[in-house]
């Protein structure tokens, strides 16, 4: 019989991940935003029952609200229970493969709990940022949305109605509207309600952002209705005509902001092309001369590559 | 044994570290949008203490003060509030009893008498000036600390002269970022003063006064943008003339577009022309410019980028593989060198 070698073992713990990982991304999938959102429902098997406690427990409390606010934020649909058993269910491949290469257990388990807790946060915010960029690009569409039913004498729950049906390319402004026309069905100002439901769903929004400046013309509505139509129209087009500048700006420039990253990507894969194929080129490149010539030239192409970016950044 | 004690170690310290964060958090709840609130953070608490009585000693000795802070350090502090050091003395002024005259800093031009007007216990209190200086003298102390710390390394002559150096290089060192950062808002602020006219059109289309126009217009801007609409509401509010307030607020913080609205106001005024249609063709007018900016700006930088690429990227990353190609051969002999 076979000793299991840690690589082994690690790639194991790696599939095991992933399958777990993928089943509950699918189950969470499949029950939806609303059904995944709730606490997990009473089992009559005992240790199922003690797990879901637990679960909600920590789900109701603050660190769980806390962790369910931000995933919300970042259009997540899952509970934070679940989460932080997918964390966990990565942070063990990453724990192996450092075992695997000679590190000591705790200080492996550290390594990878805290790798995972890091990389679960930039992938948060990473999500969030994209969904702030989101909501700004809809804004045009928004603005175009609301003063069409203003400019056909509608209220402003019926412009609120009207853009919740139109606007559904960025899930985090069709989020936005729903809480608006909520907010307005409860008996809510329906000129404040569109700017606080955007505070609700994205509380980083600046208010410089054209979705707030959108919701502060909409909230005009009330002192002149038509009027407040032909300015949101008027902020439409200014919005579309500033993105249009941005964009050409962006192709005058994109060559260059590719080629600065693409001239050191490929040269990167010739060297490591040329390197594992050839052992003495290797050996040479991991000795002394030659090692800190090439960390030098590595970390002068990456200031570089971002100083030509940085110039062509228009 | 060995593995063991920086493994108890290290899992000691992180669960201090996680249990005084976790103080910290229950003690002082996140806001809605789940950050903590500065003035919260212990870290800032104890920055804010440190820097509000080295702002009452720099008010009490005079240190670190200088001729123009008087004048300018409102607009630039307005202008530019998220660099660090106007962070500094927002956390330094935060829940303290602030004095809100600027001109006592300067004793020759004040008319009143110190701290005539000021609340209960704000008689002594520092005002902005003074906690800048505070800012001013912490920096100083710090670098002058860091300078003095080379001392094993450099010998107790030389770290005295790098500590002094570096003290010196801390009382500038507010002031260049203060600077710095008030001169890129002033930059950026060209480039988004057209959203604020398209605001301002709309509110006064809709038939909102010109100084709650003017207000919302301020809340949806940056802060170059809104601190001039802010002076100017403020100015109106005090009875200025609206072209004049709009003119000056607009020279102090450099916003041209300013004056032009102040001159649709005037116009409006005089001859009864459409404030709204002529704030939205300034607003028109500004874009079209910002575009064409943008180009320009964008067609100067892109050549700029392709040198860096074709003098910098290239040659290294061609040296680079040609040294190792030239490593290899040398390595397996197939290049002699003596």
């Amino acid at each position: 019989m076979t000793a299991v070698r840690p690589q082994q073992l690690a790639v194991a713990a790696m599939l095991a991940a992933v399958v777990l990982g993928g089943r509950e991304l699918v189950r969470a999938r499949r029950a939806g935003a609303g059904a995944s959102r709730e606490s997990p429902a009473p089992t009559s098997s005992f240790p199922r029952r003690i797990v879901s406690a637990i679960a909600c427990r920590y789900d109701s409390s603050s660190m769980g609200r806390r962790l369910a606010a931000t995933l919300w934020f970042a259009q997540i649909d899952l509970t934070p229970t679940r989460w932080r058993c997918l964390q966990l269910a990565l942070a063990l491949p990453v724990a192996t493969w450092l075992i695997a290469f000679g590190m000591g257990t705790v200080a492996a388990a550290l390594a990878g709990i805290s790798t995972t807790r890091t990389g679960g946060r930039l992938v948060l915010r990473l999500l969030r940022s994209r969904a702030r960029d989101a909501l700004d690009t809809a804004a045009p569409q928004l603005a175009r949305a609301l003063a069409t039913e203003l400019a056909a004498w509608g209220s402003g729950a019926q412009a609120i109605a009207g853009a919740l049906r139109r606007c559904t390319s960025a899930p985090a402004l069709a989020r936005s509207l729903e809480l608006a026309a909520a907010r307005v069905a409860l008996g809510g100002d329906a000129s404040t309600s569109l700017h606080r439901a955007l505070a609700q769903v994205e509380p980083r929004l600046t208010p410089t952002s054209p979705a707030v400046v959108v919701a502060a013309v909409f909230a005009l509505y009330r002192h002149d209705a038509a009027a407040t139509a032909a300015s949101l129209d008027h902020l439409a087009a200014a919005l579309e005509a500033e993105r249009s500048a941005r964009r050409d700006a962006a192709a005058a420039v994109g060559e260059v902001r590719m080629s600065a990253i693409a001239v050191p990507v490929i040269a990167a894969a010739t060297g490591a092309l040329l390197l594992s194929s050839d052992q003495a080129a290797l050996a040479a490149a991991l000795s002394f001369p030659l090692l800190p010539m090439l960390a030098a030239a590595v970390v002068m192409v990456v200031l570089a590559a971002v100083a030509a970016r940085r110039l062509a950044t228009p | 044994m060995n593995a063991v004690r920086p493994a108890l170690l290290s899992t000691g310290m992180l669960l201090i570290v996680l249990a005084l964060r976790t103080l910290a958090r229950s003690r002082h709840p996140p806001s809605a949008s789940g950050a903590a609130g500065a003035s919260g953070q212990p870290l800032a608490r104890i920055a804010g203490v440190a820097l509000w009585h080295a702002a009452r000693l720099a008010r009490r000795t005079g240190m670190c003060r200088h001729r123009t802070d008087a004048t300018d350090l409102w607009t630039r502090l307005a202008v530019a509030p998220r660099c660090w050091p106007a962070r500094f003395v927002t956390t330094a002024a935060r829940g303290r009893a602030v004095s809100l005259n600027l001109v006592d800093a300067e004793p020759g031009l004040s008319g009143a008498r110190d701290g005539a007007c000021l609340p209960r216990g704000g008689r002594r209190a520092p005002n902005l000036v003074d906690l800048l200086c505070g800012v001013r003298l912490c920096s100083a102390f710090a670098l002058g600390l860091l300078g003095a710390a080379c001392w094993p390394l450099l010998g107790p002559p030389a770290s005295a002269a790098l500590a002094t150096i570096s003290a010196a290089a801390g009382t500038v060192l507010p002031d260049l970022a203060l600077n710095r950062a008030a001169r890129s808002a002033a930059r950026s602020a060209s480039r988004d003063v057209a959203t604020a006219v398209d605001v301002l059109a709309a509110a006064t289309v809709a038939g909102l006064g010109l100084r709650a126009a003017l207000d919302l217009a301020a809340a949806h801007a940056p802060p170059p943008v809104a601190a001039a609409l802010r002076a100017s509401a403020v100015r109106l509010a005090t009875g200025a003339d609206p072209q004049a307030a709009l003119a000056t607020e607009a020279n102090r913080f450099c916003l041209p577009a300013l004056s032009d609205a102040g001159a649709a106001v005037d116009r409006q005024r005089r001859l009864g022309t459409a404030l709204g249609a002529e704030l939205r063709g300034i607003a028109t007018r500004l874009r079209a410019e910002q575009r064409v900016q943008t180009l320009e700006r964008a067609a100067r930088r892109g050549p700029l980028g392709t040198l860096v690429v074709a003098l910098v990227i290239a040659p290294v990353c061609l040296a680079a593989l040609t040294a190792c190609l030239v490593g290899g051969l040398v390595e397996s002999g197939g290049l002699p060198i003596h």
